[in-house]
């Protein structure tokens, strides 16, 4: 057998793996048909779908591979209406999940969230006030957010939650709390976003209390972060409503953020603040994490009237610095320290503030020549493409023991509960007070929740989920230690 | 000492006015056997330590008068052995009748104590958001769903004293104190207890 043959082997054999995970069965759902109907009839590697029409349903994907893809005639969509009844339009757990071109309006929860579904890909969707987040992929590895358009979320409009490997590209954010929020997450690129008009544009940072307590390796690079002043609307009590309005990006407790080539305009509290994690809360009690900002590079950005009314007690802090504007960057809080390491290309053509301790960095010029693909490194980040994975990361499998309710906790609960700070619901710490070791009443509710707390929105019910895993996971909840 | 001894002529003074009348209307209820410690607007008394009532829901209020006739409020300080006493002669009627009575009342402010203004409001806002919104509620309004009581227009002076009570264990150790034991389990979260008075000064101004 020569190499020539031995290649074509392999490319055959290539051909009938692809083919054998592309040449699932494709189901098609109709206007007044069942999306989770499909989606219970499908098997692993199937395509569902879905023609213009109103459906008004929450879709639960618990296979792997599945492709959910909207089919757009005449400029019609097909709708995902939750009528402010319904909690959540898609939850998918299943690994390799794709979802695309759907427009969802009207839930109260969630559009798309992940609970710990690894290699997923979410595009194209049209997400208009969907409650408190838009595309939520929580405890995921290895996914894409691509040319999505949301608006109206009362939280963050794109929460990377607690997950690793993700690129944020090419979306659209606006009128929202939060466009971006990158939140105890690693190796993130957000890249080529529109954050306008939202309270704050870009967030990267870390709430203390969460299974994951670091947030770091994130590039936040070629984007629009403009007029992000919308007054912050958040649910009082928040963690959120704390962020100041006329926020264009900030980094808190986030390490090794690097914020290059974005146009960051008309923000009127602040271009970039920098900060530790007592900025939003000074419960920043988690001692495993670390609120310091560390090794934050600020290049090439292209800055100008940020500042032109900064919102509450940053107005305040500003006139401590004999301004009455906003700057372009702040440093603040721990994050001016040198010990940082954190470092600014052309201080001098910003309005900036606190950043007296940190070093230069490059700014090269950029030739022709330095932007193909193959240029060689001139020390910026063009070089790199992407944060995903080549290789897809190992499916998460959730074991019917405490491994597997770590697994649930973090997938789905931890996105409203963190231990002692009040997220969405009422935090883990409080739970465990109410509870005690009542193990079986924690999975009881959780299956049937009645609203207890006005002042917080009603706990999604978790029927779907079975007793025994119920069970494991209200254990792990009530044991947890910070 | 001194003013331990005023404190205690005081508190037994009333108490014996108190006790001198018995009756069970509604609205003498009230100002026979709670008037004298909580004053007849419920404002309560700084010096007695007497808190102010107006903000209680009808159904804490009496859930603390039982545990003030079966014995798990501890009547260890002044403050707890004279509601001990002061209620133990009232039967059911007469209980009720008072709790009625103070629900009828209109709200009241929080009386200002020496250190109400001392603590860091932010820093106060912050722990409270955190440690106790989810059952006090963000407005510091209460929730009787959950058997936490209003805390807006409480005296710093007497909910510093209460936390500490639930700390050391004199509050919330009964078994049958489902709620109390809540609290006492909460009250450990907050690691350093001088953040008390963060908290009580940041609820303290907090309105109606």
């Amino acid at each position: 057998m020569n190499k020539k043959t031995v290649f074509h082997g392999f490319g055959v054999l290539c051909l009938l793996l692809m083919s054998a995970v592309t040449l699932g069965a494709v189901h098609e759902v109709k206007d007044g048909e069942s999306i989770q109907a499909a989606v219970t009839k499908a098997q692993t590697g199937d395509t569902i779908r879905v023609f213009p029409g109103t459906y008004h349903e929450t879709v639960f994907i618990d296979k792997d591979d599945i492709s959910l893809v909207g089919v757009i005639e005449d400029g019609e969509w097909p709708h995902l209406d939750g009528e402010k009844v319904l909690n959540d339009a898609i939850l998918y757990s299943g690994n390799g999940f794709s979802v695309e071109w759907f427009k969802i309006t009207q839930y109260k929860g969630n559009a798309i969230m992940g609970q710990s579904g690894n290699n997923f890909s979410i595009r194209n969707n049209w997400v208009i006030d969907t409650g408190l987040y838009g595309i939520f992929p929580e405890f995921g590895h290895n996914g894409l957010i691509e040319n999505n358009i949301l608006s109206e979320i009362e939280d963050a409009a794109i929460y990377v939650g607690m997950s690793d490997y993700i690129d944020v590209r090419n979306n659209q954010v606006f009128d929202n709390v939060a466009g971006i929020e990158v939140e105890n997450s690693r190796h993130v690129l957000v890249e080529g976003n529109v954050a306008r008009n939202n309270t704050g544009g870009i967030l990267v940072f870390i709430t203390p209390g969460l299974p994951i307590k670091s947030s770091y390796d994130a590039i936040i690079r070629r984007n629009f972060v403009t007029n992000n002043n919308t007054p912050n609307f958040a649910i009082p009590g928040s963690l959120v409503a704390g962020i100041p309005s006329g926020t264009g990006i900030l980094v808190m407790s986030g390490d090794k953020v690097v914020i290059e080539d974005n146009i960051i305009t008309g923000n009127n509290t602040g271009g970039i603040i920098v900060t530790s994690g007592d900025f939003v809360t000074e419960v920043a009690s988690d001692k495993e994490s670390d609120p310091h900002s560390d090794q934050v590079e600020i290049r090439n950005n292209i800055m100008f009237d940020n500042g032109n009314d900064p919102d509450g007690e940053m107005k305040l802090l500003m006139l401590s610095k004999f301004s009455t504007k906003g700057p372009d960057i702040l440093a603040y809080q721990s994050a001016t320290q040198k010990e940082r390491g954190s470092c600014i290309s052309r201080r001098e053509a910003y309005r900036s503030y606190g950043l007296d301790e940190w070093t230069d960095c490059d700014a090269p010029t950029v030739r022709a020549v330095d932007a193909v693909v193959s240029a060689d490194d001139i020390g910026t980040t063009r070089q790199l493409m992407t944060k995903m994975l080549e290789a897809p990361a190992d499916p998460r499998v959730i074991t019917a023991d405490a491994d597997g309710a770590e697994v649930v906790y973090s997938g789905i609960c931890a996105g409203c509960h963190a231990y002692n700070v009040r997220l969405i619901g009422p935090p883990a710490l409080v739970i465990q007070a109410q509870y005690g070791d009542d193990v079986q009443a924690v999975a009881d509710y959780v299956a049937n929740p009645e609203r207890r707390r006005p002042d917080f929105p009603s706990m999604p019910p978790q029927g779907h989920i079975s007793e025994e895993m119920r069970l494991l996971v209200a254990e792990y909840m009530l044991g947890l230690e910070g | 000492m001194r003013y331990r001894n005023r404190l205690a002529t005081l508190v037994l003074a009333a108490l014996a006015a108190g006790l001198s009348v018995v009756s069970v209307n509604a609205g003498d209820a009230y100002t026979q056997h709670c008037a004298q410690c909580h004053g007849e607007s419920g404002a309560g008394n700084l010096e007695l330590g007497a808190p102010n009532l107006t903000g209680l829901s009808e159904s804490y209020i009496s859930r603390q008068l039982s545990g003030f006739k079966a014995g798990w409020r501890d009547n260890r300080d002044l403050q707890t052995r004279t509601m001990t006493s002061a209620i133990a002669t009232l039967d059911d009627n007469s209980l009720s009748a008072a709790v009625a009575a103070i629900a009828r009342l209109p709200h009241q402010k929080a009386k200002k104590t020496a250190q109400t203004q001392s603590g860091d409001l932010a820093r106060g806002k912050d722990l409270y958001t955190a440690y106790c919104s989810a059952c006090h509620g963000t407005n510091g309004t209460g929730n009787d769903a959950l058997g936490a009581p209003s805390l807006v227009g409480l005296d710093s002076d007497y909910m510093n004293r209460q936390y500490r009570h639930f700390v050391e264990g004199r509050r919330g150790f009964h078994p049958d104190d489902r709620y109390g034991k809540q609290m006492a389990r909460l009250s450990l979260a907050v690691k350093d207890p001088n953040l008390i008075h963060d908290i009580s000064s940041y609820v303290v101004q907090l309105p109606f």
